[in-house]
C-alpha cells in the first residue's frame, strides 16, 4: 500500500473521528434539553396537581363554612360543632400549604383561627349549659367574612389554573 | 403564667386600650373581645355566674394557630381586687374600641360623610 493511500486513510479516519465527537456532543446536548423539558413539564403537572387539590380543600371548608351557618340557623349545635372543629382542622391544614407554597393570598389566618377557637368554645359551653346565649348574627357574620377570604383566594387558584393553559 | 406576669399583661392590656393602639373585635359570643398581636391573640370574655351572682374575666392567649396557650380567670374575691378593676376597665374600654371599629359602623360613617 503507498503511503498516499494510509495518509488518505489516516485522514479519513481523523475526520470520522471528530465527526463521531461532534454526534456525540450533539446527540448529549439534544439529550439534556429533552431531560430538561421532561422535568419542566413534570414540575407544571405537580403544579397543576398542587392547586387543583388547593382549589378542593378551600372549596370544603367554604362548604363547611355554610354547614355551619345552616345548622346554627336550626339550633342543631352538636352538628356545628362536628363542623366547627373539622373547619379549624381544614384552616390549619391550608395554613400550612400556603405558607409552603408561593400562592398569594389575603386570609386572616391568626385571627379567623382565634374567632373560630372563641366560637367553639361557645358552642361547647351551649350543649353543656342551655343558658348560654349564641349569637346567631355575629356567628354568620363571622363565617362569612371568613367564606369570603376563601372565596377570594379560589378566584386567585383559578386564574392561575387559566394562565397555565 | 405567674402572677407577676399576669399582672403585668394586665397593665400593658389597659394601657395600650386606653391609648387605643389595640384593635379590640366583637366575637359570635357578645361577652367575648378579641385583639390579634404579631404571632399571637388575647381574648377576653366577661361571665356572670347565674347562681350566686358573681362576676368573672377570662383572659385566653392563644398563638397563631388559635390553640389556647395559657387562661386566666379573674374573680372578684377579695384576693384579686386590684386584678379584677383592671380586668374590668380593659372588658369596658375593649367594648367601647370594638364597637368604634366594627366595619358596618365605619361604613355608616363614610356614606353619612359623603
Amino acid at each position: 500500500m503507498s503511503s498516499e493511500i494510509v495518509n488518505w486513510i489516516s485522514i479519513t479516519g481523523s475526520f470520522l473521528s471528530l465527526a463521531g465527537v461532534i454526534i456525540a456532543v450533539w446527540q448529549i446536548y439534544k439529550t439534556r434539553r429533552v431531560a430538561e423539558a421532561a422535568k419542566d413539564a413534570a414540575l407544571k403537572t405537580q403544579e397543576a396537581i398542587s392547586r387543583n387539590l388547593l382549589l378542593s380543600d378551600v372549596s370544603t371548608c367554604a362548604k363547611n363554612i355554610e354547614e355551619i351557618k345552616y345548622f346554627t340557623r336550626n339550633e342543631k349545635y352538636e352538628s356545628a360543632l362536628i363542623r366547627l372543629t373539622d373547619l379549624v382542622a381544614q384552616l390549619r391544614q391550608l395554613k400550612e400549604t400556603l405558607e409552603n407554597s408561593n400562592q398569594p393570598h389575603q386570609i386572616e389566618f391568626k385571627e379567623n383561627l382565634s374567632q373560630l377557637a372563641i366560637m367553639r368554645g361557645n358552642f361547647e359551653k351551649k350543649l353543656t349549659r342551655d343558658s348560654v346565649k349564641i349569637n346567631v348574627v355575629q356567628v354568620n357574620s363571622q363565617l362569612s367574612e371568613i367564606s369570603d377570604e376563601l372565596n377570594s383566594l379560589i378566584g386567585k387558584v383559578k386564574l392561575a389554573i387559566k394562565e397555565d393553559e | 403564667m405567674d402572677n407577676q406576669k399576669f399582672n403585668l399583661i394586665l397593665d400593658r392590656l389597659l394601657e395600650r386600650t386606653k391609648e387605643e393602639k389595640l384593635e379590640w373585635k366583637a366575637t359570635s359570643n357578645e361577652n367575648t373581645l378579641l385583639t390579634v398581636l404579631t404571632d399571637s391573640s388575647i381574648s377576653v370574655n366577661y361571665e356572670a355566674n347565674e347562681y350566686d351572682g358573681s362576676e368573672y374575666y377570662i383572659f385566653d392567649f392563644r398563638n397563631e394557630n388559635g390553640e389556647t396557650v395559657a387562661s386566666i380567670t379573674v374573680t372578684d374575691l377579695k384576693d384579686q381586687e386590684e386584678e379584677f378593676e383592671k380586668a374590668a376597665k380593659i372588658y369596658q374600654l375593649a367594648r367601647q374600641n370594638s364597637f368604634l371599629n366594627n366595619k358596618v359602623v365605619d361604613r355608616i360613617l363614610e356614606q353619612l360623610a359623603a
